[in-house]
């Protein structure tokens, strides 16, 4: 049910990307994702950058595989998407943003 | 009939669910069969651990080699079991040549390498050492840290920061000081060769002034016409006034060595001065109030000059109808007033309600001799601020002033906070 | 003005027109009954080491004198036995810290200005006897 009186938007996009300390794909994850981010939802993203390296526990509890993994958690429905994000096509359709 | 068709609806339902699952999983596949992932996350034991494929490290390893300090892996007994490009230039010697070699043949002093090691069972990883090299140079100073890398892997980080640059710049800052001292030193003494100096001279310019002034004092005037008696006072002020100057720049003058600096609470000074004016403050029937001061560190007899001069003129400059009221206190919270400035100063205050000033004369008071009032109007001989601002940059600090025109004047000193 | 004391004072100055002055004031003044005067410092511990001269009660001497100034020849004076209690003044046109210093260290009596009058001329015996007498 939509509860809209906390303010918070429920169309408002949520990212966990998972990167590994200075792995060369982490890096261009970490830009890709903001460029799409900063180009096409400006403002109104919450993005979070786990670095497993450092953090083991999250990379169990969201069961993560491989690196970089990039989970789209809202809107609904959960995406997920490896690799370092720089087919942009393929990456907005995945996460069903419009150009 | 019914039930088939919520069977079906459900079925379907599973299908798409489970087509949703293998899309993800099959897409997870792809990615790591085409090489899009660089990292793999394998659970040993429930704890995941984080396989890097090749090209994952490539960032550190190329950081490590190419960086601008010495890097080294060796094993705790010193065996070199890598070292970078850097380290090898700093050593003058090919790295292959020096993987296998110990470390401590690099020392200087060898025995070094033990009491390192031992080091860091205390946690002091950081020290300077004496290193050798092939270059021309020969040896050179660098910092050597370490890092155990034990349990997760059995060797030692070491890095290697070159001192010499950092070394020859001390050096010429102890050279600069030196000579900074020496610089000081002469001008204390040319300083103190100038007092003396002055003091001598002025001795023998007030002599004749003195004799000037008992003679012209001594001409019996009485057959005298009214030019003559006016001449010969006119001689003998010239000869006081004289006499004056002589005295005033004889002060000027001898605030120049360095007097001795004590804490002074400036409330004592004030107060000091005060008694000193006793008479002429209730002639005027002036009224000082003392606020906050600061207690600062500064020459006692300069202070008392300065202070001297500025509740003078104070009282010196009132308004003939109203009372003097003179406030002496100190300023908080300077840091907006001085912007960009390194040093903080504490901000004293000396206002009046005098006669005040014109903007265009605001400028000029603080030169020697500058006069704003004609001789017979108000007494001085214009250098009392001179004096002033010469006592405060004595202080390494300043000395501004505001003023409004038949309103009053404010003198604000600025003294650093050492 | 009464005639209490018949004192021999002994004066060093080297300013001709100064020394007319100094030494009409004590002569005018009836507690002084001798003025001895010298040209400087050399010529005043000459007089005082002169055995066929008398001591005298007091010593009034100038700092800048040639030859031998006022502090010098104090200083021999208050190293000599013979000479050292009898009190010394100086006087001068400035005072000068370091000379004020050395004088009171050395145990002059009272370093006096040099006035700008006649009338304060005649001050300076009364002024002496005072601190004598005290």
């Amino acid at each position: 049910m939509e509860d809209s009186s906390d303010g918070t938007s429920t169309t408002k996009h949520k990212f966990l990307l998972f990167v590994s300390g200075m792995s060369v794909k982490s890096g261009h994850a970490i830009e890709n994702i903001r460029k799409i981010c900063d180009t096409y939802l400006t403002n109104n993203y919450d993005l979070e950058i786990v670095d497993i390296s450092r953090d083991k526990e999250q990379a169990v509890i969201h069961q993560i595989v491989a690196i970089p993994t990039l989970i789209k958690t809202h809107p609904e429905p959960k995406r997920i998407i490896l690799g370092d994000l720089s087919d942009k096509e393929k990456v907005l359709y995945i996460l069903n943003i419009s150009e | 009939m019914k039930e088939n068709k919520k069977n079906i609806a459900a079925l379907l339902a599973e299908i798409e669910s489970l087509k949703e699952e293998l899309y993800e999983s099959n897409s997870i596949i792809n990615a790591i069969k085409q090489g899009d992932v660089d990292a793999l996350v394998v659970s040993s034991n429930g704890v995941p651990e984080l396989y890097s494929l090749e090209t994952a490290d490539y960032t550190y390893r190329l950081l490590i080699e190419k960086f601008g300090q010495g890097a080294l892996s060796i094993s705790r007994k010193g065996l070199i079991l890598y070292c970078n490009e850097h380290f090898s230039k700093l050593v003058g010697i090919s790295s292959e040549k020096i993987t296998g070699t110990y470390i401590y043949e690099y020392f200087t002093n060898q025995t070094q390498f033990i009491s390192l090691i031992e080091a860091l069972r205390y946690g002091i990883t950081k020290h300077e050492i004496l290193l050798k090299s092939e270059n021309e140079k020969k040896t050179f100073p660098a910092y050597i840290a370490l890092t155990d890398l034990e349990p997760a892997v059995e060797a030692i980080g070491v890095v290697i920061t070159d001192l010499t640059e950092k070394k020859k710049h001390e050096e010429a800052l102890i050279r600069h000081q030196k000579e900074l001292e020496e610089k000081i030193n002469e001008l204390n003494k040319i300083n103190r060769n100038l007092e003396e100096f002055i003091h001598v001279i002025s001795h023998d310019l007030k002599e004749p002034l003195r004799k000037i002034v008992m003679n012209t004092s001594r001409i019996d005037g009485s057959y005298f016409k009214e030019a003559d008696t006016k001449a010969v006072n006119v001689m003998k002020l010239s000869a006081l006034r004289l006499n004056s100057l002589v005295d005033d720049l004889v002060q000027y003058s001898s605030h120049t060595a360095q007097e001795e600096r004590t804490e002074i609470d400036l409330r004592t000074i004030i107060s000091e001065v005060i008694e000193d004016f006793e008479i002429i403050i209730s002639d005027k029937k002036a009224i000082i109030k003392t606020g906050k001061v600061p207690t600062i560190k500064a020459s006692r007899v300069q202070m008392r000059q300065l202070f001297s001069n500025l509740i003078s003129n104070a009282i010196k400059y009132s308004k003939t109808d109203t009372t003097p009221i003179i406030e002496i206190s100190q300023e908080e919270n300077l840091d907006t007033e001085i912007p960009n400035q390194n040093a903080k100063f504490v901000k004293v205050q000396i206002k009046d309600n005098g006669i005040g000033m014109e903007e265009s004369h605001l400028l000029k008071i603080f030169i020697i001799f500058q006069r704003l009032h004609a001789r017979n109007e108000y007494s001085g001989n214009g250098i009392g601020l001179a004096i002033c601002k010469k006592i405060m940059e004595n202080h390494s600090g300043n000395i501004t002033v505001e003023s409004t025109l038949n309103k009053g004047t404010i003198f604000n000193l600025y003294f650093p906070i050492l | 003005m009464p005639e209490k004391y018949n004192l021999h004072i002994v004066i060093a100055e080297d300013d001709i027109d100064d020394a007319d002055v100094i030494t009409e004031t004590f002569t005018n003044n009836p507690n002084f009954s001798k003025v001895s005067l010298v040209a400087n410092g050399e010529e005043l511990l000459n007089y005082l080491k002169n055995d066929s001269n008398e001591n005298p009660d007091v010593i009034l001497t100038d700092i800048n004198m040639p030859i031998i100034d006022g502090i010098e020849a104090l200083q021999e004076i208050f190293s000599n036995d013979e000479l050292k209690n009898i009190p010394c003044f100086v006087y001068s046109t400035s005072i000068n810290p370091s000379y004020k210093e050395k004088c009171d260290d050395m145990g002059v009596k009272a370093y006096l200005i040099k006035p700008y009058s006649f009338e304060a001329f005649a001050e300076i015996p009364k002024t002496i006897l005072s601190i004598i007498e005290a």
